[in-house]
């Protein structure tokens, strides 16, 4: 199904440069020291880069860094074992071949789970269907947060909630004392997250449920200058709120599948 | 007693030597503002001062006396008790719920970059802050708010949503009709200060 754009195009290319600087520093290596020393550290590179996606893994639960890690964890191998004096000494043969089929299936893995938007940061999603429908007007914007109504659920549905939407990049959750606060995090915006998540939840907007069934939006000015127009600032805050609403609605009916196809039928690229 | 004499009279009651002055008054058949000033130790203008005060608040009686130079006064005082009281009827704004200020409505005014500050529990806003003046004049005014008034101004409509009244906005808030007058005085604050508009 295809929906008009409303948010600005992110040309960032900040996901690909660890491997670029990685391809680039083997290189030169390659280049200056030799052949066999520039694979070699592109195969450390890549080992400790598995590491990095291990740890993401364990801060978002989200399968598609497990595969990452496995993957990069393999094709570091693989590289340190393809010459004739190979990193690891005295590697046989059929270890060999098991490590080629680990690295296979672990690409077709990752693929599957790349190209089936589960290793997507749906934030720019969440952005998008927020403002369907939504008039242009301007001077609109304030800091106020806007209540967006109030519901019924239990503490242990919004925390399976807040799990869920973790687990699937649509949005970070923060624990609080009275409430969980949502975060939706953009490509290219997840290191921010990452390596910082309390830094980066300052200036961003945020959808917070309580656990008297109160739910508040807050659009920050950083993502409302994100849309290409200046949209009712208003309508955009109930939107947001009706949405997340609609997702937990549809979560604690058992049907939370319906949020990734709703998020996924917007049809946006795969790393933006 | 209206409240400005009243404020008068708790500004002079306030004072470090008023209780040595008033001793002197209620010892003294009467007293001249330079006996009294060189008795407690204090400077002559500043005891003038302070009798005159109370000599206008209907306290002291005054007599002008000649003694071969310049005339002067003598104060006597003319009461035994003092006591302050001050009808605070007027000052309230309680009105019936169907006054006509409840059906004002209102919302956030445009561009006027006011900061509101949510409360720790995050469901009311705790502050609000205003820049007024330009320049180098440009101050910064920070109201604090009530419980009440915080959880309306929670409500309050942002600046393209369609106005609502006062009474609409308090029953969204759910907010207790006991506290009509202060919702309503924030409301008239923030109109003057230009926060809130009534289209």
């Amino acid at each position: 199904m295809y929906y008009p754009s409303k948010l600005k195009r992110d040309f960032r290319i900040t996901g690909f440069i660890p491997a670029i600087i990685c391809i680039s520093i083997g290189a030169l290596i390659w280049i200056f020291i030799g052949q066999r020393e520039g694979v070699y550290s592109v195969s450390g590179f890549f080992i400790l880069y598995a590491a990095f996606s291990l740890w993401i893994f364990i801060r978002t639960r989200n399968q598609s860094y497990l595969a990452a890690s496995v993957w990069q964890l393999f094709f570091g191998l693989w590289l340190a074992t393809r010459f004739s004096y190979p990193l690891i000494p005295g590697i046989k043969s059929e270890l060999l071949a098991l490590l080629y089929f680990l690295l296979i299936a672990s690409t077709i893995w990752l693929f599957y789970l790349v190209f089936t938007r589960r290793a997507k940061w749906k934030g720019r999603e969440v952005f998008e269907l927020a403002s369907m429908s939504i008039e242009t007007q301007s001077d609109g914007f304030t800091e106020r947060p806007h209540p967006a109504g109030k519901i019924v659920y239990s503490g242990s549905e919004l925390k399976g909630f807040a799990e869920f939407l973790r687990k699937n990049l649509v949005a970070m959750p923060y624990f609080e004392v009275n409430r969980i606060v949502f975060v939706p995090v953009k490509m290219e915006d997840e290191f921010g997250y990452i390596f910082s998540p309390e830094k980066f939840k300052q200036n961003r907007s945020w959808i917070a449920f309580d656990f008297i069934g109160n739910v508040t939006v807050n659009i920050s000015k950083k993502d409302y200058i994100g849309y290409k127009e200046e949209l009712s600032f208003d309508q955009l805050c109930e939107n947001l709120g009706k949405l997340f609403i609609e997702f937990i609605d549809y979560y604690r009916k058992g049907e939370a599948e319906r949020i990734l196809y709703k998020l996924n039928e917007l049809g946006l690229g795969l790393t933006y | 007693m209206d409240f400005k004499e009243a404020a008068k009279l708790g500004s002079c009651l306030s004072k470090d030597y008023a209780e040595d002055l008033f001793r002197l008054l209620a010892t003294y058949e009467s007293i001249s503002a330079s006996e009294a000033g060189s008795r407690v130790n204090i400077h002559i203008k500043t005891t003038q001062d302070f009798l005159e005060d109370l000599y206008g608040l209907g306290i002291l009686d005054r007599e002008e006396v000649y003694e071969g130079k310049r005339p002067y006064f003598r104060y006597r005082l003319k009461v035994k008790q003092l006591s302050i009281e001050i009808n605070l009827e007027p000052f309230s704004q309680n009105e019936p719920v169907t006054d006509t200020r409840l059906k004002l409505k209102i919302r956030e005014k445009k561009n006027i970059g006011a900061r509101f500050t949510t409360s720790r529990s995050n469901d009311y806003i705790s502050n609000v802050v205003i820049w007024t003046g330009e320049g180098r004049n440009r101050t910064e005014r920070k109201i604090n708010l009530s419980m009440p008034q915080g959880k309306f101004l929670f409500h309050l409509p942002f600046p393209t949503a369609e106005p609502l009244s006062i009474s609409e906005i308090m029953k969204n808030a759910e907010i207790d009709e006991v506290n009509i007058p202060e919702i309503v005085d924030i409301v008239n604050v923030l109109i003057e200060f230009g926060v809130i508009e009534s289209p």
